[in-house]
């Protein structure tokens, strides 16, 4: 106990030093503390040299002036311009941004109300395709084997692709060759379908160069994307004209998967 | 500058009075190149913050809350201009960077900091202040430079009052300490000069 009854304060030497520095003691706490450490020359020494230390710090270093850098970026940004036009501005992206938010608002009530609206053709449903279409595509599937399996006879020179005029049949009797285009889908389990739809094109006689001739029939296929999407097409003209006799064959094998096995391709020039 | 004065300034400057943004500028910048430079030690880099600081703040001012001082946002957006500049820096261990960019003086690349920081800057109190952990130097400049209570550092560095009074602490007393070093250092190199 110390001599007027309170208890005695054992804090150390530094952490009075720290409560002077840290500036934590009002007046007269400052005055008690430096008495009770006037005695302490270490005290006195620590106190000295952390006050030396810090006031270095209040030593400001000379700044340069940026201030002309500054406003001038800030002017690159078009900061400053004048109050009236600058709540134009405002006001012109408000309305923008209204108007966005109502087109989009009117958009999404409209397609909820009446949803034949849709911007974006509703998908057929794969599986009723596919069944409607297995049928036929076998029955198409041999018929073109046939004429492939044909045609390839009457080749002379090698070929990298199958190639097909048509079926061969010599005997002048109206024949018809199927074909099937085909695009690309997805089923519900996002594995690659194809779909393909049946389409026909007669051909009266053989399939030479002669009887093609002689029928006047002429084939346009699109090499490049007939049978992905668009089906070939056939039409008839006159001359001697070169004629191009393009088609596109897929092959479904049974059991007939969901997949076309292969895709050939076939054209052949004909003069 | 009182408080009056300044939101009557910024509230100029946010209606778009290049006038009143200049004398904001000018009120200011003097303590936040100080802060920047003693911080990161670079005048070059001091200056960048400095000036991208008062970009962003200018350009900002609409959203400027009044109830706290423009010298504490001020302070915030360019001290975390920094830290992302420290970040970005980070990998580089080139000779041209100095300490300012490391928060530890106890690896290898210490007495080449060292000896670049006693040769380039010819400051030893910057060079001590490099010495000194990251948080350390930025408390006790913010403490004994810019003269922040430590509730204000606490809040502006994100931390406890009780772990901003304890970096201050010890930064001060590491920061006496290279001081002194550094006093005797000069002293040896005057007297083998004699």
């Amino acid at each position: 106990m110390t001599d007027d009854g309170r208890k005695p304060d054992r804090r150390s030497h530094e952490e009075w030093v720290d409560e002077l520095l840290d500036r934590r003691a009002d007046d007269p706490e400052s005055r008690a503390i430096f008495d009770r450490l006037r005695t302490d020359l270490d005290a006195c020494r620590e106190l000295a040299s952390l006050k030396r230390a810090t006031d270095a710090l209040r030593r400001t270093p000379s700044a340069p002036d940026l201030t002309a850098d500054i406003l001038h970026s800030i002017d690159r940004r078009r900061r400053f311009l004048p109050a009236r036009l600058r709540r134009m501005v405002t006001v012109g992206r408000v309305a923008v941004a209204a108007g966005v938010v109502f087109a989009i608002g009117v958009t999404a009530i409209a397609r909820r109300h009446t949803p034949e609206l849709a911007f974006t053709p509703e998908p057929s449903h794969l599986s009723t395709l596919v069944a409607s279409s297995t049928t036929e595509a076998r029955r198409c599937a041999k018929t073109v084997a046939a004429a492939v399996g044909t045609i390839r006879d009457d080749l002379t020179a090698p070929v990298s692709q199958v190639v097909v005029v048509s079926a061969r049949s010599g005997d002048g009797s109206p024949r018809v060759i199927r074909y099937r285009s085909t695009s690309p889908a997805f089923d519900v389990n996002h594995h690659p379908v194809t779909v393909s739809w049946n389409a026909s094109v007669p051909v009266v006689g053989g399939s030479g160069a002669a009887d093609l001739g002689v029928a006047g029939w002429e084939f346009y296929g699109d090499e490049t994307t007939a049978g992905l999407g668009r089906p070939t097409y056939a039409s008839r003209r006159d001359g001697p004209d070169l004629i191009r006799a393009g088609l596109f064959f897929e092959f479904w094998y049974d059991p007939a998967p969901s997949m076309p096995d292969r895709f050939e391709r076939a054209s052949r020039d004909i003069r | 500058m009182d408080r009056a004065e300044e939101r009557r300034l910024i509230r100029r400057a946010a209606a778009g009075d290049k006038q009143a943004a200049e004398a904001c500028i000018r009120a200011h910048q003097p303590s936040l190149y100080a802060y920047m430079l003693r911080l990161s030690g670079r005048p070059d880099v001091a200056e960048d913050i400095v000036q991208e600081a008062f970009v962003r703040v200018l350009t900002s001012l609409d959203r400027f809350d009044d109830r706290y001082r423009f010298s504490t946002w001020l302070f915030t957006i360019a001290r975390r201009l920094y830290v992302n500049a420290c970040q970005k820096h980070k990998p580089v261990y080139e000779s041209d960077v100095v300490g300012g960019w490391h928060s530890s003086a106890d690896g290898p690349e210490s007495p080449v900091i060292d000896a670049e920081v006693h040769e380039n800057t010819r400051d030893a109190l910057q060079a001590a202040l490099l010495r000194l952990p990251e948080e350390q130097r930025e408390v006790v400049i913010l403490f004994h430079q810019q003269d922040w209570p430590i509730a204000l550092i606490a809040q502006h560095m994100g931390m406890p009052e009780g772990t901003v009074k304890s970096h201050l602490h010890r930064g001060r007393r590491r920061l006496r300490a290279f001081l002194e070093a550094s006093e005797r250092d000069t002293a040896r190199v005057e007297e083998a000069w004699r």
